[in-house]
């Protein structure tokens, strides 16, 4: 496993796309981690005297608030530094929880095929044949809104891409000699599937982990726009979008803010699964 | 004396690549030669490079070699010098090759008469028209020894067996009546007697259309049935040459030497007994040695081995050749 | 008797199931007794499709004999605990590159048969791991080095380490050399007589390759289309075969010595197995086959010490 990731980066290094993605995550994590450190002002602090004020740069803008404060009066900076906790976090989880019940599920699927396979396959087909945010709003409606409820939608949206991945990937390494030579001394269908073949299945897998991580964060934002994620006060990018949107033409930055963090955020994640891709690949990789 | 067919004197290939500083000199000092309607049998392990010399006579080795040659004349053509469009009448046409796997060769969704039709026409000279290309095609197959060739023009690659699918390679390669015919190992995957068949075919089409070919094999037991003369490639460089009488039965290199003595199965010895095996593998590319390429594999190795570049002397490139016909028996 | 391993009448038949089709068998193994004593080395040859991967297969129960008796170390195949049948037959693949883990290192590709079928402790496994590798001529230091760090003659030796892990009585090798360069296989050939010496080993040889065949091998099975064609020992089989085909396979084999060059070569190609000729399996391909080898399947007689299946031997 140490070779394998030393020879990732090795590869990741001459992608630049790649490579500002992962600074732009570590400085996001860093940032979420240290939050109550750098933020300056409690994120739901209500001054009453400061309303809807515009960034410090800009005219009109006040010294503590660097990027202003909300109709509410509170502070926007604070308030995004706090949110990026709960972005990542709400990622990492959905990541986390899709991605072992989906390579389980892959596996079973891909291994042993038949009846097994053919009901997992279904229910992902029933999954994917709705737009998945729908689905993950249809889930939420039945569960409730709030950000436990949205992050277990959005995970449950996700399974069935990691299904897939896992599946197609089983029943080419099923094949392979070493797994007949695992069962010829006596290895039980477990350790086959899941110590001999599945690291052999790491590198889609790696891949589409970063990219659901991304797929998360937009879809968990999106349902807390639609009011169905995280409920207030609690500071997150989609709440805020939404929460600031009938002030779109009076004050730009309280929309502008949130969902630039959003952009940004979606967009390192999805470079540096691209940049994983690119490197993985058994197909670019060179013969040595 | 006629002038050869092919020849090559002092061929060397280096590989430029951004990992390593020092370009790889893959191909050293290589010189050879080949008559009309010839075979020449070159025999030689993986990474004794002669699969990149074959691609370089068909002008196919990428952007990050670099050939440099005192002489490498193709029928009184400098292929050295040759432009990319006229390298496209020479190749397939008056040099064509034939490879190890048939099966990755061919086109897995396009039927057999696609195939050899497109490269009939392609290389035109007889102004043919789709039909007459048909039946030129019909005929090579006859040729090759397909049985039911009408059908057989039908089928995709996967419906036919590894030797059918090496027979329809060779009706591919001569169908432009090239002078040379490189077979890149065209035997290795297939199974004893297919191999017969395959390579007695090509034997008959080099008699017949009087066309040299250059047989690439791994084993002697192939050149010593098929071939008249052979040389012997270790390394990147050819280590010994002649004919093949001379060299399966007085092997001048020590590595002549071991590779036929460690070939299993000659009747006079007794089963489960050791075979005298060369030991230690072949060198990677970036990590020969100096001195003779064999030096550290060899039985016979001498102090001086080790620091000269040895020199290609009268049929062998060895310091100290075996002289003695040395007794052996073989099957 | 201190017989190893018997076969009797085994065959291996698999239904071909087609859309709108009738279900159709497919023979691959016919019909096939032989037995294997201590410290012996049988070889079996055939072209490829004759059925010999198939058997190494069923005899280490990677697949189910379709009918048949196989007994090992005097039990009945189905009736050997499962632990215990792990370390009576083993088997070494033809593809080094396929046959090895490539996420695993070596230690761990050469432990693994300890890790299933021992209870001994990582250090008690490691101990093992690097006595075998000495063994089999690989250094104490590869033992963290992962499969695609070694040339392919490593590799079989590591697939070797791992298969005499369990010390089994009965090793199946299936084409272990045909991927080698031909001054590896010399080695491989050689440390595996060595290890014979050292473990007590029976080895069942698979091969396409006549001459590995005869330097290996006590006793030859020549294989067809799934059926015996000629079994008797190795000299009997190189010094006269019978068979037509054992013939033409022995004239085939490419040859160094050109007094024993041949220049007959056998025409047309195996058969499918799924349309298997009326008669004589071998009787289209086959230079003197007669009226009755068309119409009826030759059974196996003993002659000149040996067993053939042909009308006109």
């Amino acid at each position: 496993m140490k070779i394998f990731f030393s020879e990732l980066y090795f590869e990741l290094k001459k992608n630049r796309g790649a490579m500002i993605g992962i600074i732009f995550i570590l400085v996001c994590l860093l940032i979420a981690l240290f939050a109550p450190l750098i933020a300056p002002h409690n994120p739901t602090e209500v001054f009453p005297e400061a309303l809807r004020l515009p960034p410090s740069f800009i005219e009109g803008g006040r010294k503590g608030f660097f990027l202003g404060t909300d109709d509410i009066g509170r502070d926007i900076l604070s308030r995004l530094i706090y949110g990026s906790r709960i972005s990542l976090s709400v990622g990492f989880s959905v990541v986390i929880i899709s991605l072992i019940v989906g390579t389980f599920l892959g596996v079973l699927s891909g291994f042993y095929g038949g009846i097994i396979d053919r009901i997992i396959m279904r229910i992902t087909d029933l999954i994917m044949s709705l737009p998945s945010i729908l689905f993950a709003i249809v889930i939420v409606a039945v569960l409730g809104p709030g950000i436990t409820n949205a992050i277990v939608a959005v995970s449950i949206v996700a399974v069935p891409n990691f299904i897939r991945i896992i599946r197609s990937q089983v029943m080419v390494e099923k094949n392979r000699q070493y797994v007949l030579a695992a069962r010829l001394f006596g290895a039980g269908n477990f350790r086959i599937m899941f110590v001999e073949i599945l690291p052999n299945c790491m590198a889609p897998l790696i891949v589409q982990a970063s990219l659901g991580f991304s797929d998360g964060i937009l879809n968990c934002a999106a349902l807390g726009f639609l009011g169905l994620g995280a409920q207030a006060p609690m500071s997150e990018w989609g709440t805020m979008l939404s929460d600031a949107r009938s002030f779109i033409e009076s004050s730009p930055w309280m929309v502008t803010l949130p969902g630039a963090c959003i952009l940004l955020t979606v967009l390192s994640f999805n470079l540096l699964g691209d940049g994983l891709r690119d490197a993985l690949d058994p197909r670019l990789k060179k013969q040595n | 004396m006629k002038t050869p067919l092919l020849s090559v004197k002092d061929l060397n290939i280096y590989f430029h690549s951004d990992n390593v500083q020092r370009p790889i000199h893959a191909i050293r000092d290589l010189s050879f030669s080949i008559m009309e309607g010839e075979m020449l049998g070159v025999v030689g392990e993986s990474g004794s490079g002669k699969s990149i010399t074959n691609l370089a006579l068909m002008g196919l080795l990428g952007e990050s070699a670099k050939i440099s040659a005192m002489e490498c004349k193709f029928n009184n053509k400098n292929l050295l010098s040759l432009t990319q469009s006229q390298w496209q009448s020479v190749r397939g046409g008056e040099i064509a090759m034939i490879f190890q796997d048939p099966m990755t060769a061919l086109n897995p969704f396009l039927t057999v008469e696609f195939q050899l039709v497109e490269v009939i026409l392609a290389h035109n000279s007889d102004k043919l028209n789709k039909r007459q290309a048909i039946d030129k095609a019909l005929d090579l197959l006859n040729q090759v020894g397909i049985s039911s060739p009408k059908e057989r023009l039908k089928s995709y690659p996967f419906e036919l067996s590894g030797g059918m699918a090496q027979r329809v390679m060779i009706a591919m390669a001569i169908s432009t009546n090239p002078k040379l015919l490189i077979a890149d190992e065209p035997t290795t995957a297939l199974d004893v007697t297919i191999q017969k068949q395959i390579l007695t075919l090509i034997k008959e089409l080099q008699i017949k259309k009087n066309m040299a070919v250059i047989l690439v094999t791994h084993d002697l037991g192939v050149v010593s049935e098929f071939s008249e003369r052979t040389q012997v490639m270790y390394a990147g460089e050819i280590i010994e040459s002649g004919s093949t009488h001379q060299i399966i039965n007085h092997p001048r290199h020590p590595y002549t030497l071991g590779l036929l003595s460690s070939r299993p199965g000659a009747i006079a010895r007794n089963a489960k007994t050791l075979l005298p095996s060369i030991g230690g593998i072949v060198p990677a590319f970036h990590q020969r040695p100096n001195g003779c390429q064999f030096n550290p594999r060899c039985q016979f190795v001498k102090a001086d081995c080790q620091n000269h570049q040895i020199e290609f002397i009268e049929g062998s490139r060895c310091l100290y050749p075996l002289s003695v016909a040395l007794e052996r028996s073989s099957t | 008797m201190n017989e190893l391993l018997s076969v009797e009448n085994l065959h291996k038949h698999y239904e071909i199931k087609k859309l709108f089709h009738s279900s159709r068998q497919l023979k691959a193994i016919n019909d096939i007794s032989f037995h294997l004593s201590k410290n012996e080395n049988l070889g079996i040859v055939g072209e490829s499709g004759c059925g010999k991967s198939t058997l190494a297969k069923v005899l280490t129960k990677l697949e189910n004999k379709t009918s048949g008796e196989i007994e090992i170390n005097g039990k009945k195949i189905d009736l050997v605990d499962k632990n215990e049948f792990h370390s009576l037959i083993q088997m070494v693949f033809q593809d080094p590159y396929q046959s090895l883990n490539p996420r695993k290192k070596a230690l761990d590709i050469i432990a693994d048969p300890l890790v299933i079928n021992t209870q001994l402790s990582g250090d008690e496994r490691k101990n093992k791991v690097i006595e075998m590798m000495k063994k089999v001529g690989l250094r104490e230091e590869f033992a963290s080095r992962y499969p695609h760090h070694f040339s392919g003659g490593q590799r079989q030796r590591l697939g070797i380490a791992r298969a005499l892990m369990l010390h089994p009585k009965i090793l199946i090798l299936d084409e272990p050399v045909s991927a080698l360069d031909v001054s590896i296989q010399a080695q491989v050939l050689n440390l595996l007589l060595e290890l014979q010496q050292e473990f007590q080993l029976s080895y069942i040889f698979i091969s396409h390759d006549l001459s590995v065949i005869q330097h290996m091998s006590d006793r030859i099975l020549v294989m067809y289309l799934g059926r015996i064609v000629e079994y008797g020992s190795r000299d009997e089989i190189f010094n006269k075969p019978l068979h037509p085909y054992t013939k033409i396979l022995l004239e085939s084999a490419p040859k160094t010595n050109r007094e024993k060059i041949s220049h007959h070569v056998l025409n047309g190609e195996l058969p499918s197995a799924l349309n298997l000729p009326k008669g004589c399996a071998f009787a289209p391909r086959c230079p003197i086959a007669s009226d009755q080898c068309k119409h009826e399947v030759p059974e196996l007689k003993n002659i000149h010490n040996r067993d053939v299946a042909c009308f006109n031997a």
